[in-house]
């Protein structure tokens, strides 16, 4: 996944080393661009909001709709469902996004100690 | 992790994600309606036909039910609001984590630019390996050594060998056509 990461950072020349440390925070960056904003978190905390009012008026004036307003619940329960949805795929990214730091702060750190190596 | 990731078409995705949704919503509603005309009719014991939707609104089974699924569907989305906090809070850190390595690898790669200022990114003298074709070429910069290793080899290949047809005569006349252009 990451140059940096593989291969042995010591047979390779200066302009190499620059190269992968380069492509490294072009990674990080790219990464750092992935991770959901917090106006997604708080769109996705409006939609369950409005989910849960929505099913909950449903049930509620149902009796009094004779049945119609069942058809607010199925709204409200697709907002929420869509929700957990999202939210399902955002820890999915996340975990990954965590794993891709571990890997990329290793690949850091060796390409450190090689530049440190070499007393730049 | 460029390569490792294939980009999906986001248009399948949001289509996958939607009946994904739909299945949800119809799943939880068919099991919702049929749990409720199974115990009610349990209940009751009355036929399907004299089934009337105001008597099953009316009736303590509904009162009950409506009850549990407000509640349930409250639980929900209380426990959404801890869960959304956790979530923010993660992705905080995550985003200031990568910023700080991100931080760390563009102080190194410009404490390597002060060092080596006049350098250029590109791949180092001792990395280059000589192209067979740039030997023969007589318009690169000259090589003297080569060029005076190439002249002896012609001359002392000339004292050999007798005769008009002698190859070196040509490597001869470049080698003096390198010198010239040199200057």
């Amino acid at each position: 996944m990451l140059q940096g990461a593989t291969g042995n950072l010591s047979a390779i020349s200066d302009a190499a080393l620059d190269a992968r440390l380069q492509a490294l925070a072009i990674d990080l960056a790219v990464a750092d661009a992935k991770i959901s904003p917090p106006s997604a978190a708080r769109k996705r905390s409006r939609k369950v909001f409005r989910g849960v009012v929505l099913t909950v008026a449903g049930i509620l004036f149902a009796a009094q709709t004779g049945g119609l307003s069942l058809l607010l619940c199925v709204a409200g329960g697709t907002d929420i469902i869509d929700v957990l949805e999202e939210d399902a795929a955002a820890v999915r990214l996340q975990a990954r996004l965590r794993s891709d730091l571990q890997q990329f702060s290793g690949a850091f750190e060796r390409i450190a100690i090689e530049k440190s190596r070499r007393d730049w | 992790m460029r390569n490792r990731e294939i980009p999906s078409d986001p248009a399948r995705k949001e289509d996958r994600r939607h009946i994904s949704v739909a299945a949800w919503v119809s799943a939880v509603a068919l099991s919702f309606a049929l749990g409720s005309f199974v115990t009610h009719f349990a209940l009751l014991g009355e036929p399907i036909s004299q089934f009337s939707f105001q008597a099953f609104f009316m009736s303590p089974f509904w009162s009950i039910a409506s009850t549990a699924l407000v509640c349930f569907v409250l639980g929900i989305g209380f426990a959404y609001v801890p869960f959304s906090w956790y979530r923010e809070d993660a992705n905080r850190a995550l985003r200031t984590e990568y910023r700080d390595l991100r931080s760390k690898a563009d102080g190194l790669r410009e404490r390597a630019d002060a060092v080596r200022p006049s350098q250029p990114l590109l791949p180092t003298k001792r990395d280059e390996t000589p192209e067979p074709e740039q030997a023969g070429q007589d318009e690169g910069p000259p090589d003297i050594a080569a060029v005076i290793s190439e002249m002896s080899a012609a001359i002392n290949a000339n004292l050999r060998e007798a005769g008009a047809a002698r190859p070196v005569d040509v490597d001869l006349k470049r080698a003096l056509r390198s010198i010239s252009a040199g200057k």
